[in-house]
């Protein structure tokens, strides 16, 4: 299969996932307990607006319809009005402020982790049963096994509360709202460690776990052998040649956990108060604003789905074999 | 070939099992723990949810984990918290199990048409982030332990039924099953009687990890304050020391007790599912 008809077929189940997955959000939304209307209605409206999105939204008629016209205004990019924010668009309220904080915090923890855990894993790989493999191998299992949001009470106990040296959550603090940009940016940055610490250790300890296993397995292999037997360094061998699969295994990692992503987000956004999308997921559970939860459970999904294409993009990029399969 | 798995008695098993220290030590824990769940009302000093002393006393010899906000004893709502993890952990994982067995064997044996379908429906499904779908029902649900339960077991049989099918693939081409066909065996009968005795040891290890991972999810699940609020688990207890403030008012033993807990269980069960994989998959014990 060409890397081209490879990419098209990739391309085309995952607009099926996604398709699959909002008619699933469709019918999940209206089947469950309760008034269906409840999904586009707020009780707080008035006769009027009530009636302009019953009519936007076709909720008078038979369900067919409505999922076609869900579909329609799903295309039109109109995902429904928040209750809870007065009415505005939910796609507004996805689309802004609050999915670029997400992907800062998100974009930035997984690229320090996956980092980081390659290296280490790296290192404690080629010194396999040493003190410091033995110590940071047994380290990562008890902190694979710590539950995220204790992991942040505890660094926002130790490092906000005894130390004081990160704020006790928000993302800017109120009296850098209207300060000049470089105040606020430096702000920003101060309330992203807490959480950013938190991400990159819920990361780091499964993808050290996997790389140095992987390096372990080749260890093996008769072309390390070769390349010990040519008079190789250490530092060669393990830089010039093994690193390669160590990266692959990152990238084969973040397609197989992009769904983790959406848990590390929702509990971290929620135990720091960080204002993404996790956090507004939450909130909106908890107000049940379900035109919000509704529009987030659709954008998350796409986005796993996104995320997955182009892992399995980057993957076949680097190991043609993949696209044989 | 029942009492066999893969050519070893079941007495070998279980010793090469407790030789296996990796095994035995996640056992032990996770035996600490059960024993905690099951005396938890003999060794707890006081009833778990009652106002007994002082809101947010520090440790003492009176209260060895302090009191929370409302002047709870914190040892005997830890001790307690074990129970819901505990039986939650285990009822979903046993189901999941089971489901993930019948659908793998399913899929398995009859292939075709089906066993596409179910891939493609695993491939779907995992592909979705399982925290929102379990808020998004819990937005319009009461949660109670049966509805927490089911959305665990919904989204967590898939590991098994892969590995299941897996194997009942390969097992399919061997030749006792191919005996058993030439001397006129159904396929219902070959089911059951030489592949379910076969898959279902190396279901073991995704057992003990399906127990692992619900207990994570309903500790989740609890922190956010969406957990069954009939119960006490120590994601509950987190969700009250978080909500009381306790991480920005050093209250430090509302929040360390109950959380270390929940590692050591998953420890615990993380460390038995790497012994059972070492001691039933021997092919793996190099790499460790």
């Amino acid at each position: 299969m060409s890397f081209a008809s490879y990419i098209l077929k990739k391309v085309s189940e995952a607009i099926i996932t996604i398709f699959i997955a909002v008619t699933l959000a469709f019918f999940l939304f209206r089947f469950l307990p309760g008034d269906p209307t409840a999904v586009f209605l707020d009780v707080r409206l008035t006769p009027e607006a009530k009636l302009a999105l019953q009519k936007q939204f076709g909720l008078d008629k038979p369900l067919y319809e409505q999922y076609f016209l869900f579909i329609y205004n799903l295309l039109q990019g109109n995902l429904g009005y928040s209750f809870a924010y007065r009415g505005m668009p939910v796609s507004e309220l996805i689309f802004g402020p609050k999915l670029v904080n997400t992907l800062v915090l998100m974009g930035s923890g997984m690229v320090i982790g996956a980092v980081l855990s390659t290296i280490l894993g790296l290192i404690v790989g080629w010194k396999r049963g040493s003190i410091l493999d033995r110590f940071l191998t047994s380290a990562s299992y008890a902190l694979s096994s710590a539950p995220i949001f204790w992991i942040g009470l505890l660094v926002l106990l130790v490092l906000g509360s005894y130390l004081n040296l990160i704020p006790m959550g928000g993302t800017l603090s109120i009296d850098a709202l209207y300060a000049d940009p470089l105040t606020r940016a430096l702000n920003y940055l101060h309330h992203l460690v807490g959480p950013l610490i938190v991400i990159v250790l819920y990361f780091l300890p499964i993808y050290m776990l996997y790389v140095r296993n992987t390096i372990v397995s080749l260890l093996g292999e008769p072309f390390v052998e070769l390349l010990k037997a040519k008079g190789l360094s250490s530092k060669t061998i393990v830089i010039g040649h093994l690193s390669k699969y160590a990266l692959l295994t990152s990238i084969t990692l973040l397609a197989v956990q992009s769904p983790l992503l959406v848990t590390g987000a929702i509990i971290t956004e929620t135990v720091f108060g960080w204002n993404g999308i996790g956090l507004l997921l939450y909130e909106s559970v908890l107000k049940s604003d379900y035109p919000v939860v509704q529009g987030i459970f659709i954008i998350t999904i796409a986005i796993v789905v996104v995320a997955n294409l182009l892992a399995d993009i980057a993957y076949a990029y680097i190991d043609p074999r993949i696209r044989r399969g | 070939m029942s009492s066999d798995i893969a050519g070893r008695r079941f007495s070998d098993i279980v010793f090469d099992l407790f030789s296996n220290v990796t095994f035995t030590t996640g056992f032990m824990i996770v035996a600490a723990v059960a024993i905690i769940a099951v005396l938890a009302d003999i060794i707890s000093p006081y009833p778990p949810l009652e106002f007994v002393a002082e809101p947010l006393l520090p440790p003492s010899e009176l209260h060895p984990f302090g009191t929370d906000d409302l002047g709870r004893d914190l040892f005997s709502m830890t001790l307690h918290g074990s129970r819901v993890s505990l039986m939650v952990g285990i009822t979903a994982a046993v189901i999941s199990t089971l489901v993930g067995i019948a659908v793998g064997l399913t899929s398995g044996i009859v292939r075709g048409v089906l066993d596409m379908f179910t891939m493609r429906v695993i491939d779907f499904l995992l592909s979705l982030p399982y925290l929102a779908i379990a808020l998004a029902i819990l937005s319009f649900l009461k949660p109670n332990m049966m509805i927490i339960i089911m959305i665990i077991v919904v989204l967590s049989w898939i590991p098994t039924a892969k590995v299941v099918r897996a194997h009942t693939f390969s097992i399919m081409e061997s030749l006792y099953v191919e005996a058993a066909k030439a001397m006129g065996a159904g396929r219902f009968y070959i089911a059951i009687k030489h592949i379910l005795p076969n898959v279902v040891p190396i279901t073991l290890s995704s057992l003990v990890l399906n127990v692992r991972d619900a207990i994570l999810f309903e500790a989740s699940l609890s922190f956010l304050g969406l957990g069954d609020p009939s119960s006490v688990s120590w994601g509950t207890i987190l969700f009250f020391a978080r909500r009381a403030g306790a991480f920005a008012a050093n209250v430090w033993w509302y929040i360390v007790p109950p959380g270390f807990m929940i590692m050591l269980t998953v420890l615990g069960f993380t460390l038995m599912a790497i012994g059972l994989d070492e001691v039933l998959n021997p092919r793996l014990k190099k790499t460790q």
